[in-house]
């Protein structure tokens, strides 16, 4: 079906390809162009609950009052 | 112990106090007080000689009722109001946490008795809070149902008490007989009729007590609530007495319930249920399944929800026919106050808060605005009402009497337990063995009353606090309140119950209201059927015109109280009410026609001759997927921590769609950015059905692509693919940025890896057209952000099409866009009429940008410094009909925590702002009297380390200029400015254009994506509106009351917002982009969301005729 001529990409290009420069004129030098295989593992992610312990979160952020009693002199 | 362990934590406390300021007493500024309450006096307050009301709910500290011990002690006590005589006037009864109850019997003109002695309802042991009038036993006569707490220690002791009234005046206690003497910690009941059999039935609201918790001891304990804390419901036997079904309903739970009311949420013809609990427990949305039990469906219906809810009421708060409610919280409007009170909520447990299932929720009200029963949009922020301290009871009247719903607050707290300077000064008595004297607790703490709130609708979902010029000026300590016409001429008067702890104690209040308007509105009561015979949920609807008139009659509302069984509809100078129907639960309907007003009118069940039936007209109907089943994927960053007090997220940016015929078989298709780890998709429509096909783009899913336009730029008859890369995942400066061009080869799509620039920014828009008159089209292409450098200028730039190969060109032909700052979005279109393409271009923290094309050269033209926004986008039009082009720009609205305008604008500083070397972030906007830092003290104190010592008191701060906070670095730093926020069109005249701003519909979110076409077949073109801005950081909260909205034009630049229950271009979640779609000769309008599904909207072929 003709739809399905689009399956087959005619060219396919590798992301780590380092792209024409035969134009640039972006402002960056080349120096300072940044490795794609780098920095992405170190910047932050989502991973939310990696290395959180629960027993650490207190649910209400003033609610560690309960360790303090009152002295009441009752009447 | 330990009188040593109190000596060592009061010599703590003297040294503290020695070494660092005091408790602060409070405001010390006229910050509170609101230049702009002026007007006409509304309440006035009855002395206890006028009123006869010297009821006192004084609270005493002991072991077992002091903060410590029973957080509940200072939550104060509860009103009710009905007729217990049948005499015709209604009467009082007041609960009391340590004293005995109070009922006063009206004797008219506002004078009362008390006749408690007499009554029957001494029953002591408990902590008495709601009370909640019901005729329970059908005899037509006011009983009364008082729920009862309690320290850990009580048991029958704190059993909830019903007294059946005996018809003169006395009333016998027979809560055990009717099965209804709950033994829990119960704070509230509703009566309502849950499973349509006739009878009413209760849902009552308890809470736990344990305090302290952290997150893993609160998740255990909500796996199994146990009896005593788990909100229940009784369903009616039919022979006075009920049976605990909380199981079967679906509602036992773990939830600090303290407002509750009863309303049908979905508009189904079903009671709901909403909770609202206080602590980090999310609301409860009970959604009544039609079978007996009940579905909580809170994040189905709210994007979001205060964080400690307290009191609950609902009204047509803008007189569209739908029901709208108020939760309120405890976030002060005073700034020293709130830096001292606020609660800190970090970023992280905000977020592993979420992922364990609770909700998103703010530290502050809300104000729910119903979008046709199918979600609620908060708009708290532009209604004015999001602050008003520790506040209790939630409470909507038409206290004016001028056909729109007012909203009084109650507020004040015994003492302020979540005072930072307290808390830390408590931290010392811990270290000392946590032990403190009454007298070490009273010198730590403060104790200051509050005066509550009385919000005046403004109309246009404005509120304005009227409280000191409307009457109620005195401070308390306010908790339950009620309102009620006590002396039958017309207007609501007012009830307050007051806690005293110590020195100079109120009783409660009788306010009187003095509009004296009896021809202004118009009195309903009922005659229910057998089972309700007071009519409980029975609903009031009239229109007048436009203007919409609804009302439910709920006993419980606002904070554990319960109101009269008659309804005030306010009509204001109308003269009267139109198309009056009276809607019965069961849906009876009686029509009334029309009402003068000042009629007191008897609406009986047995009049009620027809059927209620919606009448709705849906002008857009949402459909499935029409076979795209891409769901956008995007990840949840801690950016936050790298970039504190970045607004909004620049991470999350995608995705675009874009639609255009690629294969030429005379179907669109439809193509849609994938995020960071998920490819992008093409889909090709055969015959109506989408069917996805992979393409070149498939091995760049590592990247984050954002921007998807489709533009035949080799000219041969077919349409090839820009794609722009953007976000901040992948850093400055990543060859992961470059922008991808595909050329369509006909059999498909080839990278053209050599036709484009190298352009490494976060690219946020690309707009074509031909700029040069030569026949191809050119290209703009913006970025709005540096990666974790927001506030820096990014690159923009201009491609010239050079036969099918894109060159940069600003520096030749449009130097000014290497000026330009955080570009957000552009259009082409000719501004001037000379036939040849301007440029407008949109960013934050700037104005827009016209840039005038003379000779293929762009320069920049007129300059709207006034218009300094947030802008997220723009399109053009003619909306006047002069043939020059007129824009609709999209901002981020209104409703938002910032204020900003031409005087007083939103400020940001981007620099080193504590001289650490590393660049901040630094908001500040003007709070009250001052500017003051955008973010509370915990915070900054997380970002700049040294204000721990600069400010080791929290009162330290508070009156401090930002020259003071931050010295020298203000004048170093960049400052950016924002003067407008509101969306906006710019109508062309003969000198420029006329800036106005879109309808208070379209201000309630950011805008991010406008369609046009002309819808109704007029001549004129119409809008559609979509947008949001999520996952923003908590201390601002995340816009999220956008749903769509459509804008109609009617000509000469009006444009009109079409209603929400005609709307049905119901656009909600974070929409980025929006496009229109033929299938098979029917118009669908397709919107691509972050981090969700596209929404499919078809249109409905009856829009033409919606007026």
């Amino acid at each position: 079906m003709r739809y399905f001529l689009f399956l087959a990409p005619l060219f396919i290009l590798s992301c780590s390809t380092p792209p024409s420069t035969d134009n640039v004129v972006a402002e960056p030098a080349p120096e300072e162009v940044i490795d794609v295989t780098q920095l992405t593992e170190e910047l932050p992610d989502s991973g939310i609950l990696k290395g959180v312990d629960p027993e650490q979160i207190m649910t209400d952020d003033w609610s560690d009052d309960g360790d303090i009693e009152l002295e009441i002199e009752e009447q | 112990m330990s009188r040593t362990k109190s000596i060592l934590a009061l010599l703590a406390l003297f040294f503290l106090a020695a070494c660092s300021s005091s408790p602060s007493s409070g405001p010390s500024d006229a910050e509170q007080e609101d230049s702009a309450d002026a007007g006409p006096q509304i309440f006035k307050r009855l002395s206890i000689e006028e009123s006869g009301i010297d009821f006192r709910n004084d609270i005493v500290e002991t072991k077992e009722y002091n903060y410590f011990a029973f957080q509940y002690t200072y939550n104060g006590a509860g009103v009710g109001v009905g007729d217990l005589d049948n005499d015709g006037l209604p009467d009082l009864y007041f609960s009391g946490n340590q004293v005995p109850d109070r009922i006063y019997r009206n004797e008219g003109h506002l004078k009362f008795k008390d006749i408690s002695k007499t009554a029957g309802i001494d029953h002591q042991g408990g902590f008495n809070f709601g009370v909640t009038f019901v005729d329970i036993n059908q005899d037509g006569w006011q009983d009364i149902y008082v729920c009862r707490s309690g320290h850990k220690g009580l048991t029958k002791e704190k059993a909830n008490l019903l007294y059946i009234n005996n018809h003169d005046l006395t009333f016998t206690e027979s809560a055990q007989a009717y099965g209804l003497a709950d033994q829990g910690y119960s704070i509230q009941s509703a009566f309502f009729d849950y499973d349509h059999d006739g009878d009413l039935d209760m849902y009552l609201t308890q809470h736990p007590v344990d305090y302290g918790q952290n997150l893993k001891e609160r998740l255990d304990k909500m796996k199994a609530p146990e009896d005593d804390i788990s909100d229940k419901m009784y369903r009616n036997n039919g022979d006075n007495t009920f049976t605990n079904v909380t199981d079967i309903a679906g509602v036992r739970n773990y939830g600090h319930g303290l407002g509750l009311v009863i309303w049908d949420i979905n508009e189904d013809g079903w009671d709901d249920i909403y909770v609202g609990n206080d602590y980090q427990s999310a609301d409860y949305v009970y959604i009544n399944n039609q079978n007996g039990t009940f579905t909580d469906r809170m994040k189905e219906y709210f994007p979001h929800i205060p964080y400690y809810s307290m009191g609950v009421d609902v009204a047509d708060i803008d007189n569209d026919g739908l029901l709208d409610m108020n939760v309120v919280e405890m976030l002060p409007e005073n700034y020293h106050r709130m830096i001292l009170n606020v609660s800190d909520l970090s970023e992280q447990n905000y977020y592993v808060f979420e992922e364990v299932g609770f909700h998103h929720q703010y530290t502050r009200n809300c104000m729910f605005r119903n979008n046709g029963g199918k979600t609620f949009s908060d708009v708290a922020y532009m209604a004015g009402v999001e602050a008003t301290d520790w506040s209790w009871s939630s409470l909507f009247g038409d206290y004016d009497n001028d056909g729109k719903q007012d909203l009084f607050v109650s507020n004040g707290y015994l003492r302020d337990m979540q005072d930072k300077d307290y808390i830390k000064r408590s931290k010392y008595i811990r270290a000392a063995g946590g032990r403190m004297t009454k007298e070490t607790f009273d010198t730590v703490t403060v104790s200051q009353k509050l005066r509550n709130y009385l919000y005046m609708n403004q109309g246009n979902l404005k509120f304005k606090n009227r409280a000191k010029s409307g009457g109620l000026e005195d401070v308390l300590f306010s908790s339950g309140a009620a309102h009620a016409d006590l002396d039958n001429d017309g207007d609501l008067d007012l009830i307050v119950n007051n806690s005293n702890l110590q020195l100079s104690p109120d009783p409660a209040i009788v306010y009187e209201n003095i509009v004296n308007s009896p021809k202004k509105s118009i009195r309903f009561d009922f005659e229910g059927p057998k089972g309700n015979r007071d009519g409980e949920g029975v609903r009031i609807i009239a229109q007048n015109g436009e203007e919409h008139f609804i009302q439910e009659l709920r006993r419980t509302r606002g904070f554990i109280s319960s109101m009269d069984k008659s309804l005030l509809i306010g009509i204001g100078e109308r003269g009267r009410l139109e198309q009056v129907k009276v809607i019965w639960p069961d849906g009876a309907m009686q029509e009334l026609g029309t009402i003068e007003g000042g009629k007191k009118i008897m609406c009986k069940y047995a009049e009620a001759d027809k059927r209620f039936k919606k009448d709705e007209v849906i002008s857009w109907a949402q459909v499935a997927d029409l076979g795209i089943i891409f769901k956008h994927e995007d990840k949840v960053m801690t950016e936050f921590d790298i970039e504190a007090q970045l607004p909004f997220r620049m991470s999350m940016q995608g995705p675009q769609c874009a639609v255009a015929d690629v294969d030429k078989n005379g179907e669109d298709d439809f193509f849609i950015c994938g995020a960071k780890g998920q490819s992008d998709e093409l889909y090709l429509q055969f015959n109506g059905k989408f069917t996805r096909v992979d393409g070149p783009w498939k091995p760049m899913s590592n990247e984050e692509h954002i921007v998807a336009e489709f533009a035949d730029v080799d000219g041969d008859g077919d349409m090839d693919l820009y794609i722009g890369s953007g976000g901040t995942e992948d850093g400055k400066n990543n060859l992961l940025l470059l922008d991808k061009l595909f050329i369509n080869e006909g059999k498909g799509f080839r990278y053209a890896e050599n036709n484009l620039p190298r352009m490494l920014e976060s690219t946020s828009v690309v707009t074509f057209g031909d700029m040069d008159g030569d026949g191809d089209l050119d290209a703009f292409v913006g970025s709005r952000s540096v990666p974790f450098a927001y506030g820096e200028a990014p690159h923009s730039f201009l491609l010239i099409n050079e036969g099918g190969i894109f060159k940069s060109a600003a520096a030749d032909l449009a130097p000014d866009i290497l000026k330009l700052e955080m570009v957000s979005d552009a259009a082409w279109s000719d501004h001037d009429a000379d036939g040849d393409l301007d440029l407008i271009i949109v960013g934050e923290w700037s104005s827009p940008v016209f840039m005038k094309n003379e000779g293929g050269k762009l320069s920049k033209g007129m300059n709207l410094p006034d218009l300094k926004g947030l802008w997220r986008t723009v399109v053009s039009a003619d909306l006047n009909g002069d043939g020059r082009a007129d824009f609709i720009l999209g901002n981020v609205g209104s409703n938002i925590k910032f204020h900003a305008s031409v005087k007083d604008p939103l400020l940001m500083y981007t620099g080193d702002m504590d001289g650490d070397k590393d660049r901040d972030i630094a908001l500040a906007f003007k709070q009250g009297t001052y500017y003051h830092p955008d973010r509370s003290l915990t915070f900054l104190k997380a970002q700049f380390p040294s204000f721990d010592l600069k400010f080791p008191y929290y009162a330290d701060f508070t009156g401090k200029s930002l020259e003071q906070i931050f010295g020298d670095a203000l004048n170093t730093a960049k400052k950016h400015e924002v003067t407008e926020l509101r969306s906006m069109i710019l109508i062309s005249t003969a000198s420029g254009y006329d800036a106005l701003p879109l309808p208070v519909q379209a201000q309630v979110s950011s805008i991010n994506s406008i369609l046009v076409k002309d819808l109704d077949g007029d001549g004129e073109e119409d809008f559609i509106l979509a947008g949001n801005e999520l996952y923003m950081p908590i201390q601002l909260g995340s816009l999220d009351a956008g749903a769509g909205l459509v804008l109609m034009n009617k000509g000469k630049g009006v444009l009109e917002p079409l209603s929400t229950r005609a709307n049905g271009a119901f656009l909600p979640g974070w929409v980025k982009d929006m496009e229109f779609i033929q299938v098979q000769g029917v118009l669908y309008l397709i919107a691509s969301r972050n981090d969700e599904r596209p929404i499919f909207l078809k249109l409905n072929s009856s829009l033409s005729t919606i007026p």
